[in-house]
């Protein structure tokens, strides 16, 4: 018999090939400070999926290289230390306790960065350049194109975001994008339904505009809180559809 | 009653499958629903046009009343884009579905149109046996053969032919192989079995390569022994295997859980295994969706 090829593995390869671009114009602003970073969180996140598969035979995924990344990018500015402990924690509690990635109910960066968010309140905000924005955009089509990105999601997210501020893009910063492509439309995370991933999507825009308009602080933590409260929901949301799913087919089929 | 009798007499019977569970109906069971299917979308079957011809339309406009009078609900006759195949009756809808597979599966049909439930049995049945049932209400005889597809890359050329029922499949498919080492599945690529004979229900057959696992490296052996197999990601590949019809990925997690009560709500009863072979390809799943779907059938089907 023949097998097809969208397993877990592929859907994070593609993930990591859409990487690429984003990651070339990060590092080029960024330079070697910024690789350093880089590598640590990758050595780490390895150390720890390394650690799950030998002790607890749980296949390490690609998708982690994604988290590192998104953590190396978001993440407050705090000494070595405090990075360790918050992708340990991340990691662990975030993604890999729960069983890897594609079985977990939060992406692991997203974690990590609220942990340090809140760990460290007076650490500063990474300022993202504007460059990152326009790169998340050939990200997110080679993520279209393949069908891993969750069209719906993303479409809910920019209507809400462009209605929202008045019909111009101020809200879409670099930030904004950047999380909404790599960290709310993960499919392993996102709702799975398509009503649900709608109201997703568009929870997200809300979530980001609501924390915009009453919140004087850096585009990244109003987007990365934004991400986690819709993570959170994305299981109650799914709910919804399928209960809105049941209704409908009940009142047609009796 | 009679004609009850006559098909339970004749085996045509056998021909029927009941959902929910798939099986064959019981003698005395009464369908909510019947389901003709003349479309096959399954990667290289035989046009069910084929099996019809300009000379069966009469039989199968038979066999069509016949089976209507075995249900007080609907008939369905899902078909190509084409003309009307059947004339039309009392009480017979004609569908029709895209050329694409999954669409011309009897069970995303099911599904869309008159889902089965426990207490409403939906039975469906290909046109071809329809058209026998004419055959034999015509004419007292059974056809003694049906149109079977050969076909796959261990094949030297596709072919479409004429075979009785459980026709040995390396004698029919010998004189066409390519050189090298071959495997022979009764049914299409997605949801066949390697088998010696024809399936009953099967109108394909489709020869592929055999390939030998390549031996791994032990630790790199070693590594991938999981404990658990890696859980599948809801891509728009995952969507579409299901026909985009129901909440699929919920439906996958329920059935993977073992959470029957969520999967009963989530329409698995008009699901037999071959709806989910097409997802069983697409993400390479370990195990199988479709055997987890039968262990759930078989349980709801135990405490029923």
């Amino acid at each position: 018999m023949i097998r097809g090829i969208w397993t877990r593995e592929t859907v994070a390869m593609v993930f990591l090939a859409a990487l690429l671009p984003v990651a070339v114009s990060w590092i080029w602003d960024e330079g070697v400070l910024g690789t350093g970073r880089l590598v640590f969180v990758f050595v780490l996140a390895g150390l720890w999926q390394a650690l799950f598969t030998f002790f607890r035979a749980q296949s390490p995924s690609a998708a982690g290289a994604v988290s590192a990344f998104a953590i190396a990018v978001l993440a407050p500015e705090v000494g070595p230390l405090q990075l360790a402990i918050g992708v340990s924690f991340g990691f662990v509690f975030g993604e890999l306790a729960f069983g890897g990635w594609g079985r977990s109910v939060l992406s692991p960066a997203v974690v990590t960065v609220m942990f340090l968010g809140f760990g460290f309140p007076v650490a500063d905000w990474p300022h993202l350049p504007v460059q990152i924005g326009w790169a998340a955009i050939p990200a997110a089509a080679i993520l279209l194109f393949f069908g891993v990105l969750p069209w719906r999601v993303l479409v809910g997210a920019l209507v809400v975001l462009i209605a929202a501020g008045g019909f111009n893009l101020d809200l879409l910063t670099s930030a904004v994008v950047f999380v909404l492509v790599f960290l709310v439309c993960d499919p392993a995370i996102s709702a799975s339904t398509p009503l649900g991933r709608w109201l997703y999507g568009a929870f997200f825009g809300a979530l980001t505009a609501l924390f915009a308009a009453f919140w004087e602080t850096a585009p990244v933590q109003i987007a990365v809180s934004a991400a986690l409260l819709v993570s959170l929901a994305a299981p109650l949301l799914d709910e919804m559809a399928i209960a809105v799913w049941q209704a409908v087919r009940r009142y047609r089929h009796g | 009653m009679a004609l009850r009798h006559l098909l339970q007499s004749s085996g045509l019977w056998m021909q029927l499958r009941a959902r929910p569970f798939g099986k064959v109906p019981e003698a005395s069971a009464a369908p909510a629903a019947i389901f003709v299917m003349a479309v096959d979308t399954r990667p290289l079957a035989p046009d069910p046009h084929h099996a019809i011809g300009e000379e069966n339309i009469a039989r199968l406009n038979l066999g069509l009343r016949a089976l209507s009078r075995f249900c007080e609900g609907p008939l369905f006759f899902c078909q190509d884009r084409g003309p009307d195949i059947p004339d039309p009756h009392d009480g017979l809808k004609i569908i029709r579905t895209s050329e694409l597979h999954p669409e011309g599966l009897a069970g995303l049909q099911i599904h869309r149109l008159f889902p089965a439930r426990l207490s409403r049995q939906v039975w469906d049945i290909l046109v071809e046996d329809v058209v026998a049932i004419g055959h034999l209400l015509s004419e007292g005889l059974l056809p003694e053969t049906k149109v079977v597809s050969l076909a796959g890359p261990g094949l030297r050329e596709a072919r479409l032919v004429r075979c009785p029922p459980g026709a040995d499949l390396r004698e029919l498919c010998y004189a066409f192989m390519s050189p090298g080492p071959r495997m022979i599945l009764s049914g299409s690529v997605l949801d066949g079995r390697e088998s010696r004979w024809l399936g009953f229900h099967d109108r394909q057959v489709t020869v592929l390569e055999r390939r030998e696992p390549t031996p791994r490296h032990w630790l790199e052996a070693a590594l991938r022994r999981a404990s658990r197999p890696e859980p599948v990601i809801a891509t728009a590949a995952v969507e579409q295997a299901l026909g985009g019809a129901m909440p699929g990925m919920a439906l996958l997690r329920a059935l993977s859980i073992g959470d029957d009560e969520a999967a009963v709500d989530l329409d698995v009863l008009s699901l037999v295994e071959e709806d989910l072979a097409l997802v069983d390809y697409v993400t390479a799943a370990s195990p199988r969706f479709s055997d987890l779907l039968r262990a759930a059938l078989n349980r709801i089907e135990a405490n029923a």
